[in-house]
Parts: structure tokens; sequence; C-alpha cells
């Protein structure tokens, strides 16, 4: 699979091509926009990563292009404008994701990942999630371990299914209270690791093997096995 | 009164023109009164003249033909044509009348130059005019009164009186005419500059005072005070301009050393060296306080209502209490949470939620195990009050004020991590929505409330 890195900064870009190769990507990287815009529309990317302002042609005209030329291919846009309106203007204009500068790299990849496999893994339809032996059911709003009724609070249930949905994914800490609380800020503390150990709690007090796992410097990932 | 005209009244512009014009008044009454005295000496010393003319001819006839003769002298001169405009009064020795025009021997005042002053009895043609005499005590017994009244003296002081009583009283009612007219023309132009200076307050560093051309010394005034303006917006600006440019310029090779460290971590996957992120948190940490200096010029460079929304405020804080309650439990505290008040205000919700966040992330973090953490809506006549309180170690009331400024940090709060613009942030968020950040003594512990006015940028609406 192979990603598109569009972005002007030469270290930023090398940064971020170093970090999607270590993760497993081709990775392919566009200095201005005009040049992004023409090898995106060859076709061939998973994904795109591409800044908010660039030389030749800004970022957002290079995605709302692509959107024109019925390119569906998932962007992750990345801007020094950390503005949470910002981030409504990019999205506007066709982008999939938003990150802020100065970013994390496992927050890149973390997103990137789930723009890369949200084709296989999101069915919205489905109305059974499940991995191991954890077992969501979407229309009861019941989730069983093992066969066993958990009872969860609502947030905790909005957690546990975003895990699952991206299940054998990185999420990071900013993308569940994005997505989970829609909160858009830095919280100051722990806030996210306590609602998380109270849900591992639930989930896997009595099990053998946990499913929720931390990934250090990173976030959190659901998945069986070890 | 309402209360404009009752600032009218109490404006220098008018008091002074008031002032003026009394002491007009008082002037021209004062020269007028002088005239009138002055005139009413003259007029005394020329009755007194022409009485002690008669009286030298009188004395010398009573030498001549003694009391009788003197009697009948004056019983003539009372009854001539004369004799209306003349007083006279003649006793012998023993104080029965022998001639004269008056009923009874006057009781009267000293009219200076010893004379007698008192009031002619009325009469159908004149009512009583004043009378200037003298009198005098005659050789051998006796007294006599000679007089003259002094009806010319009189219609003068009455015309003087009357220029004095109507003049002052218009000068004065001149005076506070054009005394509310000039108070009515300056509070404009102050209300103008007043306003201006409200717009500054708000945050608007870009308000002018409006100049009205004459070129007057209001003009003069406008002129300085924008220039004054021009030159603090200029230094604010360049301020800003330095702290962003430091917070910018500085994050970008931060963030190149964040993501070179990032990447060594993830090049010796599970045997990186906890050093590493250890570097990474402190770099974080760098980062952190840079985005929040960012985030707080961000803040305060906005216009006000900008990507404002009605916002449900219970639920706003019902949200947030949902979010930090297992925090606050882990850390042993109560989280008590009060809503309920069904208020929407017009506001930025992220910008809100950042703000109610940083309060309970404080309160949370300097609140000792089995504490109490408190967050609530609440409802007053013109503002409503978001308030995170809490029964740690307080703030002592010197510092209130202080801990709000950037990068400002109680001593007790050294090794606690943060970098102490938590409260900057919030209250930044406080002024876009037309607000301010208090801090109260909640004994123990304290109180901070994010106060917002409501007619000026928000605005109730009771839902339920």
């Amino acid at each position: 699979m192979k990603v598109l890195v569009v972005e002007d900064d030469a270290q930023t870009a090398s940064f971020l091509g170093r970090g999607l190769q270590e993760a497993g990507y081709g990775v392919d990287v566009a200095a201005d926009g005009v040049a992004g815009l023409e090898m995106a529309s060859r076709g061939g990317y998973g994904a795109l990563v591409v800044d908010r302002m660039l030389p030749r042609m800004d970022g957002l005209l290079l995605v709302e292009t692509l959107r024109r030329m019925q390119c569906r291919v998932p962007v992750l846009f990345l801007s020094a404008l950390g503005d949470v309106d910002e981030r409504i203007k990019g999205l506007q204009s066709g982008g999939d994701d938003y990150v802020c500068k100065p970013f994390a790299i496992a927050e890149v990849l973390a997103r990137v990942e789930v723009l890369l496999r949200r084709g296989e893994t999101s069915s919205p339809a489905a109305s059974l999630l499940s991995v191991g032996g954890l077992e969501m059911n979407l229309l009861s709003r019941t989730v069983r371990r093992n066969g066993s009724i958990i009872a969860l609070q609502p947030r905790e249930y909005r957690l546990l299914e975003y895990l699952l949905r991206h299940a054998g994914q990185v999420v990071t800490r900013a993308m569940l209270l994005q997505a989970v609380w829609d909160y858009h800020f830095d919280p100051q503390t722990n806030v996210i690791d306590v609602h998380i150990s109270r849900l591992r709690q639930k989930i896997d007090r009595d099990a053998e093997h946990p499913l929720i796992h931390t990934v250090r410097g990173a976030g959190y990932m659901l998945r069986d096995g070890i | 009164m309402n209360r404009r005209s009752l600032r009218l009244l109490r404006s220098s512009t008018f008091r002074l023109a008031f002032l003026a014009a009394l002491l007009f008044a008082v002037t021209g009454l004062g020269m007028l009164g002088l005239v009138r005295w002055m005139t009413g000496t003259v007029l005394d010393q020329r009755v007194d003249r022409s009485v002690d003319a008669e009286l030298d001819t009188l004395l010398k006839l009573h030498e001549q033909s003694g009391l009788d003769g003197l009697a009948a002298e004056i019983s003539a001169r009372a009854n001539s044509l004369q004799g209306r405009q003349r007083s006279y009064f003649l006793q012998d020795g023993q104080g029965n009348q022998l001639a004269g025009n008056l009923e009874v021997w006057p009781q009267g005042e000293s009219g200076g130059n010893g004379r007698l002053r008192f009031a002619a009895p009325a009469t159908s043609g004149d009512p009583g005019s004043p009378v200037r005499a003298v009198v005098i005590s005659l050789n051998g017994g006796g007294r006599l009164l000679l007089g003259r009244l002094q009806s010319d003296r009189r219609a003068f002081e009455s015309v003087v009186d009357r220029v004095m009583l109507g003049g002052g009283g218009l000068t004065l009612v001149l005076g506070f005419g054009v005394g509310l007219i000039l108070a009515r023309r300056a509070l404009g132009r102050l209300d103008a500059i007043n306003r201006t200076a409200q717009t500054i307050l708000d945050g608007h560093l870009q308000g002018r005072v409006p100049r009205s051309g004459g070129g007057d010394e209001f003009d003069h005034l406008a002129a300085n005070l924008n220039n004054m303006l021009d030159r603090i917006e200029r230094l604010v600006e360049a301020m800003r301009g330095v702290t962003r440019n430091i917070a910018h310029d500085l994050r970008t090779p931060l963030n190149r050393l964040r993501n070179r460290l990032e990447l060594a971590v993830i090049d010796s996957g599970e045997n990186a060296a906890p050093v590493l992120s250890e570097a990474i948190a402190d770099v974080d940490g760098i980062l952190g306080t840079f985005n929040a200096l960012l985030a707080i010029a961000r803040i305060e460079g906005r216009r006000p209502s900008e990507n404002f929304q009605d916002i449900d405020l219970d639920d706003l804080v019902a949200g947030m209490a949902e979010l930090y309650a297992p925090l606050a439990e882990d850390q042993g505290l109560s989280l008590d949470v009060r809503t309920g008040t069904g208020l929407t205000v017009r506001g930025d919700r992220h910008l809100l939620s950042q703000a109610l966040a940083n309060l309970l992330d404080n309160a949370i973090k300097y609140t000792p195990c089995g504490g109490r953490v408190g967050v609530a809506v609440e409802s007053g006549p013109a503002a409503i009050r978001l308030v995170v309180s809490d029964d740690g170690p307080g703030i002592p009331p010197d510092q209130r004020d202080k801990v709000r400024e950037p990068f400002v940090r109680l001593d007790e709060a050294r090794n606690l991590p943060g970098a102490g613009l938590g409260l900057s942030v919030v209250a930044a968020v406080a002024e876009v929505h037309g607000g301010k950040l208090l801090l109260e003594d909640a004994d123990p512990g304290v109180r901070a409330i994010l106060h917002i006015t409501l007619p000026k940028h928000g605005r109730v609406v009771n839902s339920r």
C-alpha cells in the first residue's frame, strides 16, 4: 500500500516518510501542490497526507480539485493552523481527517492506518462486532465476553464500539477524545487513560487474554491474542 | 428628572457656564446697586441743601418774631402748593403741636448727616413716600421738624430695583440655558471618546475617537488620544507578535527534535531506551507550553462572536463532568455536578469546553485525596456563571490576580506538572465571551468562576 506525502518542508516530509516506511507502507513525496495533484491524480495511492499550506497550490484547493475529479482517495490534512474552524474547513473541502502541527509521528501513523483500512474494517451495516470472545450487538446494544453479558455505561459502550470498529489498529488518545467525546482540545491530565482502565476492568478482568492493549508512545489497540 | 438631564446638570461644562452667568449677574447687580446708592446719596445731598436753606430762613424768622410768628409762617408754607412735597412739624416746649402738616411726631430712623428718615403717612395721591428731614431744638423751648418728600428718589429706586430683578433673573435663566446647550455639546463629544474607550476595553484595539473636523480642543484631544491608541495598538501587536513568533519559530525545531526521538524509538522497537520516551515527554511539555501560548494569542486575537453558536450549558457541564468523573474518583475525590438551569448562551463550544477542562484539571490536580470538587452552572440576573470549586488548599487572596497571568505558578505547585498557562487560557476564553474569570475563596478551597455578562455577546434563552 502506498501513501503520498505532499509537504514542502523537506525535514517534515522525510520524518513522515521514514515513519510510514517503518510501518510498512510505500511512500512518495511531493514538495508542492501542483506536483502533489499530478501524482495523486495518476492514482495508485491508498491515502494522502497533505499539508494545508503548500507552494504553487494550496492544500485545500488540491483536495477540492481531486474530489471534483471523482478521486475518492482518503486524505489526512496536516496544518499549523490549530483552530477548530480550520479543521472544519479542511474537512469541508474533502479531507477525511486533520492533524495539527506540531504532530507526533505516531498520531499521523495511527490516523493514516485508520484511513487506509476504512473500507475493509468498518461495514456500518453490520449489526455485530466481534473480536476474540468479545461480541457487541449493535441492535440490542449488548456486550458479551465469552457468552456472559457485560453491563456498560453509555460512554463506555461508545468507547468500546470505537475500539472494536478499529480493532487491530492503533487509536490515539486524541482520536478517542474526538470520536467518542467530540472534544478537540489537549487535556493536561490522563482523563482518557482512566476511562480506558475502567473499560479494561469490565472487559478484561476475568479473561485469560486481555483484548485492550496499551501501545507505548501512541495509544491503545484492541486485538485478539498477544 | 431622568438620568440624562441629571448628567447634563452635573457636567462641569454646565456648572462652569452657570457659574459664569451667576458671576455676571452678581457683578451687574453690584454695579446697579452702587449706582442706586450713589444716586440716592446725591439726591439726599440736594434735599439736605434745600432743607438747610429753608431752615436758615425759618430760624431767622424765629429770632425775629418768636414761636408764634414761626408757627404762622409754617402753617402758610404747609398749606401752599409746595407744601405737599414738604413736611413740617413745630412743637412748643411742652410737646404741643403748634403748626405743620403731620398728624403726629414721626418715628423714624437716622438717615445720616444728622437727618431723620421716615415714611410719610399714605394719602390718596401718594402711597407714603420716604421723607428726609432735619430736627432742630429752638432757642427758648420747642422744636422744629423740616423735611422733603423724596418721591423722585423712590421712583428712581423702584426703576433700578425692577431692572436689577429682571436683569438678574434674565441673566440666570440665560446662563442656565446656555449652560445646558454647551454641556450637551461637550457631553456629546465626550461620549464619543468614552464609547471609544469602552470599545478598546472590550478588546477592539482598532477603535478610534471620531473628530468633528472643526479643529477645536476636542479635536485636539481626539487626535492625541488616537495617536496614543495607534502607539498602544502597535506595541500590543508587537508584543503579541514577539510571543507568537518565539513560540512559532521554536515549535518547528522542537517538533523536529521530537520526530527524531520518535523515529529512534520506532527504529529500536521493543529495545528502545527509556530515556528516549522521557525526552519525548519533556519535549511534549515544552511544545504544550508553546501551543498554549499560541492558543491564547489566537483566542485573544479573534473577533468576539466568531463561530458562536447556541450552547446548552447543562449539556456542556454535564459532558465535561462525565469526562472527568472517573479521574476524580481515581484521585479519591467526589465530583458534584449541579446543572438543570436550562440556560443557553451564545458562545464557542470548543473554547468553553477547553476552559472547563483546564479548571477541572486544576481542581483535580490541587485537591488532596478525600476532597470534593464541584462543577455547576449558575444563573444570575445579568450573567451566567460556570463554576468549578474545590476544597483544596485554595489560593491566597493576594495571589488571585497573579495566577491569571501567564506562567505564574504558586510556590506550592512548582513540583506539579504544567506551565502555568491554564488559567490564562480560561481568562482569554472568558474575555472572548464578554466575561471574566473570577477566583473566590470557597473556605476552604477556591471557586473559579467563568462569569459571562449577558447582554453583550451572549443571550439567555430559557428553553424550558
